[in-house]
């Protein structure tokens, strides 16, 4: 490793939000007597990463391109709600989950191709045109269709998806702690996400639209089938999340979602996301997610009280953002 | 084969009813730079986008390499080898060098997937070139302006350029990196590249190009060789009005020193600085830039706090520490970007001229007193004679001239025994810049002792009846007289 | 002058509206509580005589639910209609098609304005419903409530349960799961919730003074946000914490759901225990795999008949005090405190009652 490489690693925000995430946990694990390294512990903070981790990937994406997804959980619940309703009234699922998965993904595509086409065509405010089809899809939702609640109706093969698991672990009291099947999606969704951004010309171009979009447009990028495309998937790809919550919880509460851009958002942001667009890697933004999940799943075990959650969370928020700002600055000096 | 690579005739473009070209003509020759001057929202870059395919002219003729051309797409003008590098250069400032170069060809070849090790093929030949070398893995965000326009030039190159346009490529380039910029256009020429140079810099103009193409009012007022063409001429083409290189002659220079400075020195930006400045005088202070000029400047504002030495104004001794400190002084300075962007112009004329002064007209609780705005503000423009009727009108309905004596007159109306003026023209176009000179001129015989920090000879020249040549954070020269030579002071100044 | 105009307008529009305002009342002046108008309100149900001929006819009888639809209020609607039909008398009911403190406050202003005899309600937002209340005890109309402690202009509120009676209930029962010993932890929906709160500190009270094996391993209560996500997650650490942990006494309906599911699979059903106040079919699964001994609930159907009877007993000229009989299983002998009736009502889940509900 020659020196020129070794100094652009120490200015990337990655490399330090990964120096905080491993520190952080050699900290707990100390104050904590050894409880955060358990197999057990570990086990459980992995699954807790699943739906946000998968959300963090979907709000990369948008940054990377220079917009923001304030819709994505009002996108997640009106397309988990619908189709498990859906599910409950048709008998479906009983067995297999699949056709929940496919209507809540199919709904979210729906959902996301407003976005996507509101801001293409009219090239609008994306936290501004977000916020509106948030407020727009959650109306629907509450108000329209009259989501209710569905929690011991759940379709059998949701909760069968929910609680299967690829293995288990026992901690020294003998309390069981499983790995849920559902960890693969997060897998498989985060290196898709690397995949697309690094290695295809369309993550390229949410580089380049989140960069410049005047250039990119200049370069030869359609960029407004670049954001099209973007917010469809995006859209699709939170409904599918969506239903993976409810396999997980084991319910489909309408109003589950509220508000969980705002801790998600500025997750992303921590993990190197820029404000601004044009910067936001998958590593960065696991490992923020990480340092979310892992504080969150700590304080009780550290005996820190269960409300400075709030405080916490709104710390992540200003380091992010400064972070943010002054990356910025430095770029235009 | 014709003569000419590019020749337009006749070409008209309106927007809702408005001319902005007006049966325009002119010709490239292959291999030569032509300038493309003309003031601001002369058509220049209507001109430029009808070129480059942006927009579709509504009459007129195109022929490229003696073939007509009837509709010009962006995709076509990539075709036929024509390149435009706009003002913001076009790049991506959080990507690599390296993505920089390739991403355009590969967007072209309408490739799907990444392939690092083609880009990197892709921009090592792009930089061939021109036998340029930097580091591929880069960010762009973080090279200097120059080194980002080279890569523009080096992307622009890949597309077998046979013509580039450059727009306004030197307005944030330092003398010596404009230098490092002929060289390669230079370079280019000898290629067989024609280069079209977009610019209102009447000495750039005459330094780099073999013909010029002169625009006013969405008209082509001038077209051919520039070596036929006198500055003089050039300048009244661009303006449409005889100007002159009116020299400023110092009329009543009082007997004291306002400002005396003695042995000023800040560790690692400038030593052992002494001069004297009286007022109805115009002190030039020039260099190179990061030769202290602008370290000097605003150590005398307060910002930058001298290590050692004296500053005496009206024969007392005293410490500048602080910008707020500096006004009660009655020192006035005006940043270099002030004088081009220092305007609301969706406001009133009177609210911008009364800005920097509203606590003088306001009230107690801070309630402003909207009569004496308006009478303050009529004040100015009868002594600047601001063209319009009425001071309430919006700032934007002014010419530009009149736009910065606005902002001139913004600084000035707080009372002020020394002004310092950094780069005050820097990106003014020739007719506001001479409306510029003119003003201070007055306000230099009105009794006001004048600093100007520049590094535009002609304008240190013009203006100063004394100069002060800084290098390397010293003074290494003074000349004096109301018509210094500009070889004398290049002697001095490298 | 023209101020002058003015504030004579006003003031003549003021005594108007006084004048008129006062008429309704004066009139049915000898039959009903209008003569306690100015009395002291919080003695003036006690006040209450009896009419002076009883009225033998049937009465005009509402009941104005939160809102209509809704599992929980279609179980009331199906104790109300079962009353109606036990008692011979027919019942309005009517409410809301969501949940609206307006549209409420437009149907109960309706129903007053027809003339029903007795008005009884859920009130969405109890402020709201303070001036319609008035004007009907002014027409003599008996206003009973529930779950609306604090409201001034009822005749009655009917409250199951009282809070630390609840907290006691959910005690005893967490215990003979627990067998009396263990360490156990409270749980709340929000720390902003006086009620749960409330109903968290009555348990801990009980267990000090019945259960002296128990023991509360930490002050500190943990809130879950009324999210059963965040009650399960909670669960899965506390038990980290504490590995000893052998029960959750939780108050909020999701806190019970949730933390099921992580005893579940933490492979300890059997072993560590939870109970909260609960919806019987979110947590059916758990009471079928006995992952949950019970939840507490109150049978809202059953604290709309005590509201009917209580209604009835008042038209008839009785009284109500601690020790009535309102006819109904926890009612039997309810306390009066004020204006507020409070019942036993507080009744223990389990897979016998959970499919008797609908919610």
């Amino acid at each position: 490793m020659n020196k020129a490489t070794l100094k652009r690693m120490t200015r990337r925000t990655e490399f330090w939000i990964f120096l905080v995430l491993v520190i952080m946990c050699i900290g707990i694990q100390a104050a904590s007597g050894g409880g955060l390294f358990k197999s057990s512990t570990v086990v459980t903070i992995l699954r807790s990463m699943v739906v946000d981790g998968m959300f963090a990937m979907c709000c990369l994406v948008v940054m990377v391109s220079g917009g923001f997804d304030l819709s994505f959980p009002a996108v997640a619940a009106l397309a988990y709600s619908l189709a498990t309703t859906i599910c409950v009234n048709m008998g479906w699922c009983a067995t297999n989950p699949i056709a929940g998965l496919l209507l809540a993904t199919l709904i979210g595509f729906v959902l996301g191709m407003l976005n996507g086409w509101i801001i293409a065509n009219f090239k609008l405010n994306t936290m501004i045109v977000t916020l509106g089809t948030q407020t727009f899809f959650t109306g629907v939702s509450m108000g329209l269709l009259q989501m209710q609640e569905i929690t011991s109706t759940l379709p059998l093969g949701f909760r069968a998806m929910g609680e299967s698991y690829l293995f288990e672990v026992y901690n020294e009291a003998g309390i069981r702690s499983t790995m849920s099947t559902m960890f693969l999606f997060f897998v498989a969704l985060a290196a898709v996400t690397s995949f697309v951004l690094n290695h295809t010309m369309f993550g390229r171009a949410l580089y380049a639209i989140g960069g410049n979009e005047v250039s990119a447009e200049r370069a030869g990028y359609n960029v407004k089938r670049v954001k099209f495309i973007l917010y469809s998937v995006v859209g699709a790809v939170s409904g599918f999340i969506g239903m993976i919550r409810v396999c997980m919880e084991r319910q489909s509460i309408p109003k589950a979602m509220v508000g969980r851009e705002m801790t998600i958002i500025p997750a992303v942001i921590l993990g190197g996301a820029s404000i601004f667009g044009g910067e936001g890697t998958v590593f960065g933004t696991i490992c923020a997610v990480g340092i979310i999940t892992v504080v969150s799943n700590s304080m009780l075990l550290m005996g820190i009280d269960t409300y400075w959650q709030s405080f916490f969370n709104g710390l992540v928020i200003l380091i992010g953002i400064t972070v943010s700002a002054v990356q910025a600055m430095r770029q235009k000096r | 084969m014709s003569e000419y690579l590019l020749q337009m005739t006749g070409i008209c473009k309106s927007f809702a009813g408005v001319h902005a070209l007006d049966h325009v003509n002119f010709a490239i020759r292959p291999g030569k730079v032509m300038c493309l001057a003309g003031e601001n929202g002369c058509g220049k870059s209507t001109l430029v986008k009808i070129i480059s395919g942006v927009y579709t002219r509504d009459e007129g003729e195109v022929v490229f390499e003696g073939n007509p051309i009837s509709k010009i797409t962006p995709a076509e003008a990539t075709r036929l080898g024509i390149q435009v590098i706009y003002q913001d250069l076009s790049i991506f400032p959080n990507l690599t060098v390296m993505e920089n170069l390739a991403i355009n060809s590969e967007i072209t070849e309408g490739k799907k997937f990444v392939n690092r090790k083609r880009w990197e093929a892709t921009a090592k030949e792009a930089l061939s070139k021109i036998g340029y070398e930097i580091d591929l893995q880069a960010k762009m965000g973080e090279l200097s302006v120059a080194d980002k326009q080279l890569v523009a030039i080096c992307r622009a190159l890949l597309f077998n350029a046979k013509l580039i346009i450059m727009d306004e490529p030197t307005t944030a380039l330092t003398k010596r990196e404009v230098d490092a910029l002929f060289k390669t256009v230079r370079q280019l020429k000898d290629s067989g590249i024609a280069i079209m140079f977009i610019s209102h810099k009447t000495e750039e103009i005459f330094e780099i190009s073999d013909d010029v193409c002169i625009m006013r009012n969405g008209k082509n007022v001038y077209a051919g060789p520039t070596a036929e063409l006198t500055r003089q001429d050039f300048t009244f083409h661009m303006t449409g009005r005889e100007l002159t290189d009116d020299h400023f002659v110092p009329k009543n220079i009082s007997k004291e020193p306002v400002l005396k400075v003695e042995h000023l020195c800040q560790k690692n930006k400038y030593q052992d600085v002494s001069f004297e400045l009286r007022k109805g005088e115009i002190l030039g202070v020039t260099g190179l830039l990061g030769s202290g000029r602008t370290e000097l400047a605003l150590s005398l504002f307060g910002l930058g706090k001298p290590d050692s030495g004296t500053i005496t104004l009206n024969g007392q001794e005293v410490k500048i520490t602080s910008p707020i400190q500096a006004q009660k002084l009655r020192i006035g300075y005006v940043p270099e970007d002030r004088l081009t962007e220092g305007l609301c112009l969706q406001q009133p004329i009177a609210d911008n001229i009364t800005l920097s002064s509203l606590k003088r007209l306001s009230k107690a609780m801070g309630f402003l007193r909207h009569q004496d705005i308006l009478d303050d503000a009529n004040i100015w423009k009868e002594k600047f004679s601001i063209a319009t009727d009425d001071v309430r009108r919006f700032a934007s309905t002014l010419s530009g001239g009149n736009q910065q004596k606005i902002v001139l007159s913004k600084w000035l109306s707080n009372d002020l025994d020394v002004l310092i003026l950094n780069g005050p023209t820097v990106g003014v176009d020739v007719g506001a810049k001479q409306d510029i000179h003119h003003l201070i001129h007055e306000l230099a015989n009105e009794g006001l002792a004048v600093i100007i920090i520049s590094d535009d000879l002609s304008e240190v020249v013009v203006n100063c009846s004394r100069v002060i040549v800084m290098r390397d954070g010293s003074i290494v020269g003074e000349l004096t007289g109301s018509d210094i030579p500009e070889e004398d002071i290049i002697e001095i100044i490298r | 002058m023209k101020k002058m105009l003015a504030l004579l307008l006003t003031a003549a529009m003021t005594v108007g509206l006084v004048a008129c305002g006062s008429k309704p009342a004066e009139q049915p002046a000898q039959s009903e509580p209008a003569t306690t108008e100015g009395t002291d309100g919080a003695e003036a149900p006690a006040d209450i005589e009896a009419p002076a001929e009883p009225k033998g006819d049937t009465p005009t009888i509402a009941f104005v639910p939160k809102v209509e639809g809704q599992a929980w209020w279609e179980h009331v609607r199906g104790g109300v209609t079962e009353w109606a039909a036990d008692n011979g008398m027919e019942v309005i009911y009517k409410g809301p098609a969501e949940v609206d403190a307006a549209a409420q406050v437009q149907i109960m202003t309706d129903l007053v304005n027809q003339g029903v005899d007795i008005l009884c309600f859920s009130p969405n937002d109890p402020a709201a419903c303070e001036a319609i209340c008035k004007t009907a005890l002014d027409k003599g109309i008996i206003v009973i409530a529930t779950e609306a402690s604090g409201m001034e202009n009822i005749t009655f509120d009917v409250e199951a349960f009282d809070e630390a009676g609840l907290g006691a209930f959910l005690m005893d029962q967490l215990a003979a799961q627990m067998g009396e010993e263990g360490e156990y932890i409270t749980m709340v929906g929000s720390f902003t919730m006086e009620s749960q709160n409330n109903w968290a500190d009555g348990a801990v009270a009980r267990q000090e003074e019945a259960y002296p094996n128990m023991k509360l391993v930490d002050d500190k209560r943990v809130e879950d946000d009324s999210d059963a996500q965040k009650a399960y997650e909670l669960t899965k650490q506390l038990r980290e914490k504490y590995p000893n942990l052998k029960g959750i006494l939780g108050t909020g309906s999701f806190d019970a759901p949730g933390a099921a599911r992580a005893i579940q699979e933490m492979g300890l059903t059997g072993e560590m225990f939870a109970i909260s106040v609960a919806m019987p079919l979110e947590v059916k699964d758990y009471l079928a795999d006995g992952t949950l001994g019970s939840v507490a609930l109150w049978d809202p159907a059953v604290s709309a008949k005590v509201m009917l009877n209580a209604g009835m007993e008042l038209y008839n000229g009785g009284t109500i005090e601690t020790g009535t009989d309102l006819k109904e299983e926890g009612y039997t002998s309810v306390r009066v405190d004020g204006k507020v009736i409070i019942g036993d009502g507080q009744i223990a889940i389990t897979m016998d009652n959970v499919d008797d509900f609908g919610f």
